[in-house]
Formats: structure tokens, C-alpha cells, sequence
């Protein structure tokens, strides 16, 4: 497989991917993106991958829960208008999207990796073995974040209703 | 129930992606740039292999090079403390000396036996994934990007050189008796400054940059074209790996063109050359006797130095591209250097050997 086959073929389920993750489509874009460059640039170590898929969609992830302790953060927050910052964009939209569809601005305030564990299981539909594997973690502690953050979010429904 | 309504959620959520079209131009042109600009770097392998050369009589000489050198040296002939172990120094190519490209692309262990037979150029992989003192695991060639950062801009070379010598110690139990750092501007006007080397290629080279082509065999390069063929890794056999191996042969070329011109023992060449380079090559030699160690260098020069690569053909990487050492190899060859037995280890490993 080449990069454009790839591109061509991955690039829209990633963004989607990027979306549930981050909950919003700027950030969305930039985590694609930066992503997407580094894959490029190092094409054939991916493509060696027995799934390059999966190994993207890997280094995706990484770099979304790494995000505020490494450069990506970093580079995006001194990218964005001064006056402008993230954190309050990020709170912004989760205060919007409430109104609309209560779940969703619940999902922003899960911890990062229970809110990628729960991406993965509920629209990849990825089983649990190759959520760890994503998530780079035991199996085990794949199922602890999800049922943690589902008790999380139950506990908001009932507070809600 | 709740896995429902989050399936729901998580699919009408996902139709709202932005369209991949523009993400997908943007990225080729990030992807571009970033490719020109990471070439532009590895030339460093250049710096590094001429640091391996030139760093040797700088560390000799003093620290960085100041406009009446000639009498500093010439009073040396009496230094106390000449060192008598095993010496190893730590060379680093870096592209440039701002804040933002100050990154060690080439990171070269020079060991001096005690016998002072020949130098070891020994590449570590500047990919690897090393523990920075204070700012983790990440890839070694950002330790010197974090070691030189300073608030004003621009680049704290020394500092870079510092972090980066406490990292390589880490990886390989080696303290280090002297480093140089030798950038990208500093290693063409120091190959212009000896007049050009000689350098043997076993294969044919294609310039991605400027379409020239050096031929196999031995020829005449300048600084530019010096530069220009270290910058060379896409399109040979084995990448990265064969540039480092380019910068070895580049390095003993250079050392051979020094020592046969009497570069070394010859005190105002010496210094009308580190003038040449100036700022773009800082040295620190640390506790050593700078003095002290010129004549040693001076012998050790004189035998062809021996490149050491490594076998990544297959070295797994972790997803953020840092690679990883075959731990029990890697710690074989850094136990030869802590415990000077090299010239056994390469008896038992001449694959190892840059040709």
C-alpha cells in the first residue's frame, strides 16, 4: 500500500475518529494533521506495520492523550488568536453542545483515555484485546475506563432527570 | 441503555467531521516542507563527521576559537596533567543555531584508546529513545533541543551540548572527557578551509537537492558538495543508516586531509581554520587539560579512524517514531567502550565496521 492509497482510503474515518475524540472539529483537524505529516514522512515504517491501520490510528490516539504534556499542545495553543484560548474554546462547546445533546458535553469532561476507550468500543467497535492495544494498556484497564466512565455517565442521567 | 444513546451520539457526531480535501493538501504541503527542512538537518551528519575531525584538534586547542590563538597554543608544550586512560568525547552535528533547529542530528562517541592506537567513531542513532534527564523518554536528538532553549531566542549551544552529553552518559555508562558542537554552516566553511577532501563512495549518489550525481570511486568534494552529499538518505540502500555511514568515511577523509597537510601540528593553520568556522563550532572539555591533550590527538590522528554503525534493519520503533535498541547488543558494545576492549569487540563484529 502507498501513503496516497492510504490517505485516499483512511483519511475521512480518521478525521471522524479525531472528532469523537477530541469533541471538537478544529482540534480535530490539527490532530489529524499532525498525524498525517508524521506518517507521511516515515511511510515506510507504517507501512511495515502488520496493520497500518491500526498503527496510525495508534500514534492518532498517543498523541491526543499526550497532548497537554508534549509539543502538539504546545504548538497549537501558540497557533491559536491570542484572546482565544483552547481550554475556554474546548469549554465553549461542550456548554453548547449540552444544550443540544447532553451526552456529548458529558463526554468532555471524561478523562481522556475513558473517553477514547469509549470511542473505540462504541463506534469502532474495536473488541477489547485491540482497544488495549491502541490505547497502549492491559486489557483489564481497558474495561475498568469503560465502565468507570459509564458509571460516570450514568450518574449524570440520573442527576439530569 | 447508555451504550445506546453513546452509539447514537458518537454516530451523529461522526457525520459532522469537517470534509478530509483540504486536511489532505495541507498535510502534503506540511509534509514537504518539514522533509526539506529535516534534509537540511541530517547534513549535520556532515558536521558531525567533520567535528569528529576538527573537533579533536579544537578540543586540543582550547575552547572557542578567539582571535589571538596562535600564542595560546604555541605556550602548551608543558601542560600538567596530560591524560593517560582511555579518552572519549562526544561530537554533535547540529543544523543550525536557532531556537527552534538547534536539534543534535548527529550524535557521534569518539573513543580514544589507552593504547592510542586509532580513534572509534561510534554513530548513536539520533531517533533513539533515551531518558532525558528532567524531561523523560523522548527521541535523543531532543535532548540538545531542550538542553539549549532559552527565553531570549536563540540557541544555548553549550547548554544544548551539556543535556545532551548527560543523556548519551545515561544510555551508555561513558563520561565524557570533552564535546563539540559543530553546525551545519561551521562544517562547510571548515571543509572549504582545508581545501576540500577526498572521498571514496561505494556506490553511486544522487543529489535529491540538485540533481548532481557522484559517481563510485574516489573524488574531490568542497564544502557545498560536502554538505550536499551528507544530505543524501532518501534513495540508498539502507537510509539513515548509510548517511551516518557517508558522515563516518566523511570524517576519516577529513582527518586524513588535516593530518597530511600537518593541519594539526602546524599552529597558525590550525587556528586561521578554526577562524574559518568560528561561532559554528563550540567545544568543552570539561576537567581535561585542553592543552594537555593536543599532542595525544595529534598521534591518535594519524591512524585511520574506525566507523561503528548499528543493524536497524529491523529495530522496532514505538508509535512516536523513537526507535529501540536491541538492548543485550547495545549493551555489549557500550561495556567494550567503558571497559576499552573495542579493538576485540570489532574483531567480533566486522560487520559493524564503516567501509
Amino acid at each position: 500500500m502507498t501513503y496516497a492509497d492510504f490517505a485516499d482510503t483512511r483519511l475521512t474515518a480518521l478525521l471522524r475518529y479525531a472528532v469523537l475524540l477530541t469533541g471538537d472539529p478544529h482540534l480535530a483537524q490539527d490532530l489529524v494533521q499532525e498525524t498525517m505529516v508524521r506518517v507521511q514522512l516515515n511511510w515506510r515504517r507504517v507501512a511495515r506495520a502488520d496493520s497500518p491501520d491500526r498503527y496510525v490510528r495508534r500514534m492518532l490516539t498517543n498523541q491526543y492523550l499526550d497532548w497537554q504534556r508534549g509539543t502538539w499542545f504546545k504548538r497549537v495553543l501558540l497557533r491559536a488568536d491570542p484572546g482565544e484560548p483552547v481550554v475556554a474554546a474546548t469549554v465553549d462547546h461542550a456548554q453548547n453542545a449540552a444544550d443540544r445533546d447532553q451526552i456529548w458535553g458529558w463526554l468532555s469532561r471524561l478523562p481522556r483515555r475513558q473517553r477514547a476507550a469509549l470511542v473505540l468500543r462504541f463506534y469502532e467497535d474495536l473488541p477489547d484485546a485491540e482497544i488495549a492495544e491502541v490505547l497502549g494498556c492491559a486489557v483489564g484497564t481497558v474495561r475498568a475506563s469503560i465502565s468507570r466512565a459509564l458509571a460516570t455517565l450514568r450518574a449524570e442521567l440520573v442527576e439530569a432527570s | 441503555m447508555i451504550e445506546e444513546e453513546l452509539r447514537a451520539t458518537f454516530a451523529r457526531h461522526g457525520e459532522l467531521a469537517p470534509p478530509a480535501g483540504p486536511l489532505r493538501a495541507a498535510i502534503d504541503a506540511i509534509a514537504a516542507r518539514r522533509r526539506r527542512r529535516r534534509t537540511a538537518v541530517r547534513t549535520t551528519g556532515a558536521a558531525l563527521a567533520v567535528l569528529a575531525v576538527v573537533g579533536i584538534p579544537v578540543l586540543g586547542r582550547g575552547l572557542v576559537p578567539t582571535p589571538a590563538p596562535v600564542e595560546q597554543v604555541a605556550e602548551a608544550p608543558s601542560p600538567p596533567g596530560r591524560p593517560d586512560g582511555a579518552l572519549n568525547f562526544l561530537l554533535l552535528g547540529v543544523e543550525g543555531q536557532d531556537q527552534d533547529n538547534a536539534r543534535a542530528d548527529s550524535v557521534l562517541i569518539v573513543h580514544v584508546p589507552r593504547d592510542r592506537s586509532r580513534a572509534y567513531l561510534v554513530s548513536v542513532p539520533r531517533d533513539l529513545g533515551a531518558d532525558i534527564p528532567g524531561h523523560g523518554v523522548r527521541k535523543l536528538s531532543e535532548s540538545f533541543l531542550l538542553g539549549s532553549a532559552r527565553p531570549s531566542g536563540g540557541a544555548d549551544l553549550p547548554g544544548g551540548a551539556r543535556l545532551t552529553a548527560k543523556t548519551v552518559t545515561g544510555l551508555t555508562g561513558l563520561t565524557f572527557d570533552g564535546t563539540a558542537v559543530l553546525t551545519f554552516d561551521g562544517l562547510r566553511q571548515l571543509t572549504d578551509a582545508v581545501g576540500g577532501v577526498e572521498l571514496c563512495l561505494p556506490a553511486a549518489v544522487q543529489s535529491l537537492h540538485t540533481r548532481r550525481v557522484f559517481p563510485a570511486g574516489c573524488q574531490q568534494f568542497d564544502g557545498a558538495a560536502a554538505i550536499d552529499l551528507l544530505r543524501q538518505r532518501y534513495g540508498l540502500p539502507v537510509g539513515a543508516h548509510d548517511r551516518d555511514r557517508n558522515a563516518q568515511r566523511f570524517a576519516t577523509a577529513l582527518a586524513s586531509k588535516m593530518t597530511s597537510t600537518e593541519v594539526l601540528t602546524n599552529p597558525v593553520r590550525l587556528s586561521k581554520i578554526l577562524q574559518a568556522v568560528g561561532d559554528g563550532l563550540v567545544t568543552d572539555t570539561g576537567k581535561s587539560s585542553l592543552a594537555g591533550l593536543l599532542p595525544t590527538l595529534v598521534q591518535v590522528a594519524g591512524a585511520k579512524p574506525v566507523g561503528i554503525g548499528w543493524d536497524f534493519d529491523n529495530a522496532p520503533t514505538d508509535s512516536s517514531g523513537r526507535l529501540a535498541l536491541d538492548r543485550a547488543a547495545a549493551d555489549d558494545l557500550f561495556a567494550a567502550l567503558r571497559g576499552d576492549t573495542l579493538t576485540a569487540w570489532v574483531g567480533a563484529h566486522p560487520d559493524r565496521v564503516t567501509r
